[in-house]
């Protein structure tokens, strides 16, 4: 007769070896992802998963998921707070030909962070990022490209902030970057971030709900070779506030547009050159300019419609 | 009877081999870690050890921790000279639930160079990076958050000087980067390319504590926005002398106070946007706050830009 070891007995043995079951509700802090990694177990270093997906599953809210190598890791819907990092492993992708790259639908107060990705839509993917709950949202060094719809696509519908750094959005057919409140006053940062050969570049729309406001500040930054406009700042019931500095906008339809009562742009040391036209306002849009930008070399300047600042 | 060679030859053999005695004192200038390393031997390339706690022992001071690839590497306490160095191989992580992740109580005099490494707290942790003496610490290409003290904590007790660059100290409890001297300690640095989002304040220069005479922090392309309070602040002691911080190109966005020169310390800031905080600009108790007049500082619930006074560009 096999004797078979109690469960206490298997149990302490297991925990001898280092194993246990994961706990319930948690997951470890930090998880790691491989291209030679496999969708099982709790995603160790030493025994990595394969997809961003699988290893969301498995990994505490506010914890980290870290590449290892170069692959593609696919699609991944956020529904907590979490970090996605590649700190320089090479490659780390998600290329959709259909729907989005990364759809975060978190809570309310979530920070989400995603670093280091590379995100292609084929021409037919709907968004790289689409962002429509959560309470802060970094991307940093990512590259996002290819898709139909838009590639960062920020459309909160509480109040939240986001900050968007030396990123690359590009060759996207609708929008490079959009940014529109639902209801809440959404603030945010796009730093060093590039955002040519799309329909529009970076559009900052306004709500259409009383009482939100968005308000971004963009520096260091390219808008260029856009089919339709370089940067617009649009608000119909909402404000939205756009303060640019240290901008190109080239090659554009349009450099820079102010469109709507309660849509103001400043504009700083910045360069609008080869586009159809400068500078644009529209509906009781407003540009201000610093004095201190090269609106030059376009079909038309047209910066008639600047409103001049002084700067402090 | 098999004949025991005598300690002599053995040795000789040993170092015929390549292998001897790893120095009592020193260590080797070059250690390695990596996620499959082991926690034994002198950490050569070879053989990598796993963690940075126990590299340090096998380093020499002034000596290199290079990191072989990416994984989580332990919280670490230096007190000697050291360069912990990953340039670009993945993650290399510390995190930190509580106390420190990198604590650093070198020598006066010592050098500290921390590149590459991304420093979690998990919202408990004390500080990701505590500088409490040293002669001179240099930060790159770091990732620091969810710390409830500090992401970057430099307080030190003797007179000492920093470089923070390209690195991001977000969303922690209470300040992205604290700059607080003690005792006597005369401080300078320069923050450039730096991040500071998300937290209590985002840069806090505080010169309340030290008696030194002079406390000096110049802040360069660099984005300080989304932060509880300040954005970028400073104070000092009534009565010791200004601590004096120098602003060009930051963004000081979305922040209860965009920019705050608080008791008897000068900030001089230039060619720099200050728009969204709900103050933009700020000074009490004697604070100053001069701009070279090339600044916008615009679409502030208050703007407050009457608190500025000119100063002349050179």
């Amino acid at each position: 007769m096999i004797k078979i070891a109690s469960l206490p007995t298997i149990a302490a043995a297991l925990l001898a070896f280092g194993l246990s079951a994961a706990p319930a509700q948690a997951g470890p802090n930090r998880t790691w992802v491989s291209g030679h990694g496999t969708d099982s177990g709790p995603c160790t270093l030493v025994a990595p998963c394969r997809t961003f997906a699988f290893a969301l599953t498995q990994t505490a809210a506010g914890g980290e998921i870290d590449v290892l190598d170069p692959a593609g890791y696919g699609m991944v819907t956020i529904d907590k707070a979490i970090s996605i990092v590649n700190d320089g492993a090479g490659a780390a992708t998600i290329g959709t030909s259909s729907g989005n790259g990364v759809t975060i639908n978190a809570g309310a107060g979530d920070s989400v962070r995603l670093r280091g990705l590379t995100i292609e839509g084929l021409g037919s993917g709907s968004n790289g990022i689409l962002f429509t709950m959560g309470g802060n949202l970094a991307i940093e060094n990512c590259v996002i490209r290819n898709f139909a719809g838009t590639g960062i696509n920020i459309v909160p519908s509480t109040s939240s902030s986001f900050s968007v750094s030396n990123t690359i959005a590009s060759n996207n057919g609708i929008n490079g970057i959009f940014a529109k409140p639902g209801g809440g006053i959404v603030t945010g940062v796009l730093s060093k971030v590039t955002a040519n050969n799309n329909g529009t570049g970076i559009f900052a729309a306004g709500s259409s709900v009383t009482g939100a406001s968005l308000n971004v500040t963009i520096v260091d930054s390219e808008a260029s070779n856009n089919g339709n406009l370089g940067v617009v700042a649009g608000a119909s019931v909402g404000t939205t506030a756009v303060i640019v500095r240290n901008v190109v906008a080239s090659g554009n339809k349009t450099g820079l547009e102010a469109d709507g009562i309660g849509a103001i742009l400043w504009v700083a040391h910045s360069v609008v050159t080869g586009n159809g036209t400068g500078v644009s306002t529209s509906v009781s849009g407003i540009i201000n300019s610093y004095g201190d930008n090269d609106i030059d070399g376009n079909k038309n300047d047209n910066f008639g419609v600047l409103t001049k600042l002084p700067m402090h | 009877m098999t004949k025991i060679a005598s300690l002599p030859i053995i040795a000789g053999a040993l170092l015929a081999f390549g292998l001897y005695a790893a120095p009592a004192q020193a260590g080797p200038n070059r250690t390695w870690v990596s996620g499959h390393g082991a926690d034994s031997g002198g950490c050569a390339l070879v053989a990598p050890c796993r963690t940075f706690a126990f590299a340090l022992t096998q380093t020499a001071a002034g000596g290199e921790i290079d990191v072989v690839d990416p994984a989580d590497y332990g919280t670490v306490t230096i007190t000697k000279a050291i360069s912990i160095v990953n340039d670009g191989v993945g993650v290399a992580a510390i995190g930190a639930g509580s106390g420190n992740a990198i604590t650093i109580n070198a020598g006066a005099g010592d050098s500290v160079h921390l590149r590459g490494l991304t420093i979690e707290g998990l919202g408990s942790g004390s500080n990701g990076i505590l500088f409490t003496t040293g002669g001179n610490l240099a930060i790159e290409n770091c990732v620091i958050g969810n710390f409830v003290t500090a992401g970057i904590n430099i307080v030190p007790s003797t007179s000492s000087s920093f470089s923070v660059s390209n690195t991001i100290a977000s969303n922690n409890l209470a300040n992205g980067i604290l700059i607080v001297p003690t005792v006597s300690a005369v401080v300078t640095g320069v923050l450039s390319e730096v991040t500071a989002n998300n937290n209590f304040n985002g840069i806090f220069v505080n010169g309340r504590l030290t008696t030194g005479a002079s406390f000096n922090v110049t802040i360069v392309d660099s984005v300080a926005s989304n932060n509880r309070s300040g954005g970028v602040i400073a104070a000092s002691a009534s009565g010791n002398l200004a601590t004096a911080v120098m602003l060009r190109n930051v963004v000081a966005s979305n922040n209860v106070t965009g920019l705050g020169a608080g008791q008897n310390a000068i900030f001089r800031v230039a060619h720099s946007v200050v728009t969204g905080n709900n103050t933009g600009v700020n000074t009490s108790g004697g604070g100053i706050l001069n701009s070279y007049v090339d600044n916008n500082i615009n679409g502030n619930t208050s703007d407050n830009t009457a608190v500025l006074t000119p100063l002349a560009m050179h």
